[in-house]
């Protein structure tokens, strides 16, 4: 699969988007409109839904893939009544796609991390930053090595702060693990440099930017160690399930066994080479099956083309929305690059956001507060510190005991996180959803903001 | 709390797959939540992250709806399956109980066994060997072999000396951990083999057939005549033509 061409917007698009700017004056006119918040008709009669990605391009296709798998009854991919292939071809293709030697399937995003931890050989007394705004998982597949999590602010793209991270580093750090959130990348040639400085290995999760580019390259190409997430919100989904990719033989090596019970099938044998770097690893179960295999393959078939039609969407909203006084939108280390699921924008205040999202309710375009990723250090089982067991090693070095989580230590995340604003660009939005958008936005900002 | 297994090889299959069951409801929250993303979630699916006692750290183990949805099915048909793998086993298992010379396993409750294992256990580990050999030969086999018709030391992973890193006391950090935590400093405990010398004496006099639900009559027979001859000719067997000659 060749990469997206992202480079110009198409005519079409431009032309559209000059339009669309063209009609801003009109809604830039005080007592124009009145808001629906306060009686006047709203920019839609019925509210805009929120789409999943990949969900919304089932078809045939997946029926037909897994229709196969249930005929053949080869559920599992390792053997069966003939030669199963589903999840062993998407692994194939995946990693491709990618740009990396090595992909391996398994059950979730989660699964991905605590695998992609795990093959870094990540243990008890070591250090991994993520950024304070990311997912659950990030933080549990830490501590469930044992190791400390330690983090570092996010700016205003919403991912991580490669100044904040230079100095969250001590002699225990090990791993640093950027978070592509919503679809949109990590300043990846600044952490890149920094991990190269330090001697720390890079554990990109990509799990919200499946096709995501930063400076053409896609993101989980560029780590020692990368991991996806196919559950059903993503770009692409099988419901459930996730992969690993990278390009070290040993990280594969060490992978491949820490997701099967410590082993290595024959069907690893010839593409990993001389191996037993890592003989009776123990390992766990997070291999993926092959109707999980079937549907995420037929997934992967038609990603360019999901990519493609939602950047255009993305970039249409971007374009006909800068500039606008006091909304700001969120940075990006590389527009081109985002797949453009969220539009996501930032108030001058809490109270103007607060008002701003009523507000765009209210026109039937819902806005609402960022909950695809989280802050964590501030959820109440990260603040104090909640362990499965009291003798859990991550808080039992004088560092880990010493850690302090909660707001203090993200100040600057949770300020951005309290005043930022997201819209879910769905998949299937047609010109008029966009215009909808459009005409939400600059009519609730001219009434709120100019 | 009790917990199964769908892999492919189990009594019903998504492929891959697995089931935690339990009467208590904060253990059931407590595992949703552990096998989610470390919270509850209310009747809208949102998190409700703010409940400690069921705040865990999630480990993302949730089932998708396809897997569901062939399990359902399975689920359906999993009497007949388990009807179907007792009453060949037992049927099996009547003919060998006239041969003293075979210890057959210590059913706990027969018309709750599943019938999926015929375990047959013999005095001497080469008997084993030699009696597991000659079904083979006598083409009581699969294809792929997997683990049907083995002498249990060549249950791979399911035996515990079979398990290297546990055996080797293999960690998965650079660290050696859980074995270098100085909380397990104390811990002497060896898992070679050995360590349990009784099982593993019945590891090495024991074939371990596994019994499908899809034997027919025919292939049922098939198996207890394969018995019969192996047994009558091997020697060493009490009753075997072997040791009169004949």
């Amino acid at each position: 699969m060749k990469k997206d061409d992202v480079s110009e917007m198409s005519r079409r698009t431009f032309l559209t988007a000059a339009s669309a700017a063209a009609l801003t004056p009109l809604f830039g006119a005080a007592g124009n409109q009145d808001l629906a918040l306060h009686g006047g008709r709203p920019v839609r009669s019925t509210p805009l839904t929120t789409q999943f990605e990949g969900a919304n391009f089932i078809d045939d296709k997946e029926k037909m893939e897994v229709a196969e798998v249930v005929e053949s009854r080869n559920l599992f991919r390792f053997y069966g009544f003939t030669k199963p292939e589903k999840a062993r071809n998407f692994e194939l293709d995946f990693a491709r796609f990618i740009g990396v030697k090595y992909g391996l399937a398994v059950t979730s995003g989660t699964a991905a991390l605590h695998v992609a931890l795990n093959a870094l050989g990540v243990g008890p007394g070591d250090e991994v930053i993520l950024p304070a705004w990311a997912w659950y998982s990030c933080y549990n597949a830490i501590l469930l090595t044992g190791a400390l999590p330690v983090f570092a602010e996010t700016n205003e793209s919403f991912t991580m702060d490669p100044e904040d991270l230079e100095k969250k580093i001590t002699p225990q750090t090990k791993v640093v693990m950027p978070v592509h959130v919503f679809g949109s990348p990590a300043e990846m040639d600044k952490i890149l440099a920094i991990a190269r400085d330090h001697n720390l290995k890079v554990l990109e999760d990509s799990a919200e930017a499946c096709g995501c580019l930063y400076k053409g390259k896609r993101t989980g190409s560029m780590g020692d160690i990368s991991i996806f997430s196919f559950q059903v919100q993503k770009m692409i989904t099988s419901g459930e399930g996730g992969a690993v990719v990278m390009n070290d033989p040993h990280l594969y090596e060490r992978a491949i066994r820490f997701r099967d019970l410590g082993q290595v099938r024959p069907v690893f044998q010839g593409p990993l080479g001389p191996h037993d770097g890592a003989p009776g690893l123990v390992g766990l179960n997070y291999r993926m099956n092959e109707e999980t295999g079937a549907i995420i393959g037929a997934q992967l078939a038609k990603l360019e083309t999901m990519l493609t039609s939602q950047r255009q969407k993305y970039q249409y909203l971007h374009t006909c929305l800068s500039g606008l006084k006091g909304l700001k939108l969120r940075a990006s280390n590389d527009i081109q690059g985002e797949i453009g699921i969220a539009f996501d924008v930032i108030l001058p205040s809490k109270t103007l956001r607060d008002k701003f999202l009523e507000a765009m309710t209210a026109e039937n375009v819902p806005m609402s507060i960022i909950s695809a990723s989280v802050v964590l250090p501030i959820m109440t089982y990260i603040e104090t510190k909640q362990s499965p067991h009291p003798q859990w090693p991550s808080f039992n070095t004088p560092r880990g005991s010493a850690m302090r989580y909660g707001a203090e230590c993200c100040p600057r995340t949770v300020d951005i996180w309290n005043r930022a604003a997201t819209l879910s660009v769905g998949p299937k939005y047609g010109d008029h959803d966009l215009k909808d958008i459009v005409s939400a936005v600059t009519k609730v900002h001219a009434a709120l903001l100019s | 709390m009790a917990i199964f297994s769908f892999q492919i090889n189990k009594n019903m299959t998504s492929g891959e797959g697995g089931c935690i069951v339990t009467n208590d409801k904060r253990l059931y929250h407590r595992a949703a939540a552990c096998h989610d993303n470390g919270y509850v979630r209310d009747s809208g699916g949102r998190a409700l992250s703010d409940n400690l006692d069921l705040g865990l750290w999630g480990r993302g183990y949730r089932m998708d709806e396809l897997r569901a949805s062939i399990l359902r099915i399975q689920l359906k048909r999993l009497p007949n399956v388990i009807a179907r793998m007792h009453h060949s086993k037992y049927r099996i298992r009547k003919t060998l109980e006239q041969h003293p010379e075979i210890r057959l396993r210590r059913i706990v409750d027969p018309d709750g066994d599943t019938g999926c294992f015929l375990i047959t256990t013999f005095q001497e580990p080469e008997t084993a060997k030699g009696i597991n050999r000659a079904l083979r030969a006598e083409g009581i086999t699969t294809f792929p072999q997997g683990v049907n018709n083995i002498v249990m030391t060549e249950w791979g992973l399911h035996i515990y000396y079979n398990i290297p890193s546990l055996v080797k006391k293999r960690g998965r950090d650079k660290k050696n951990s859980p074995w270098s935590l100085v909380e397990n400093r104390d811990s002497h405990t060896e898992y070679g083999k050995g360590t349990c010398p009784y099982a593993d004496s019945l590891f090495e006099r024991s074939i371990l057939l596994a019994i499908p639900s899809c034997l027919t009559d025919s292939d049922e027979q098939d198996i207890i005549d394969a018995f019969e001859k192996v047994l009558g000719s091997y020697p060493g067997i009490v009753g075997s033509h072997a040791l009169t000659g004949a």
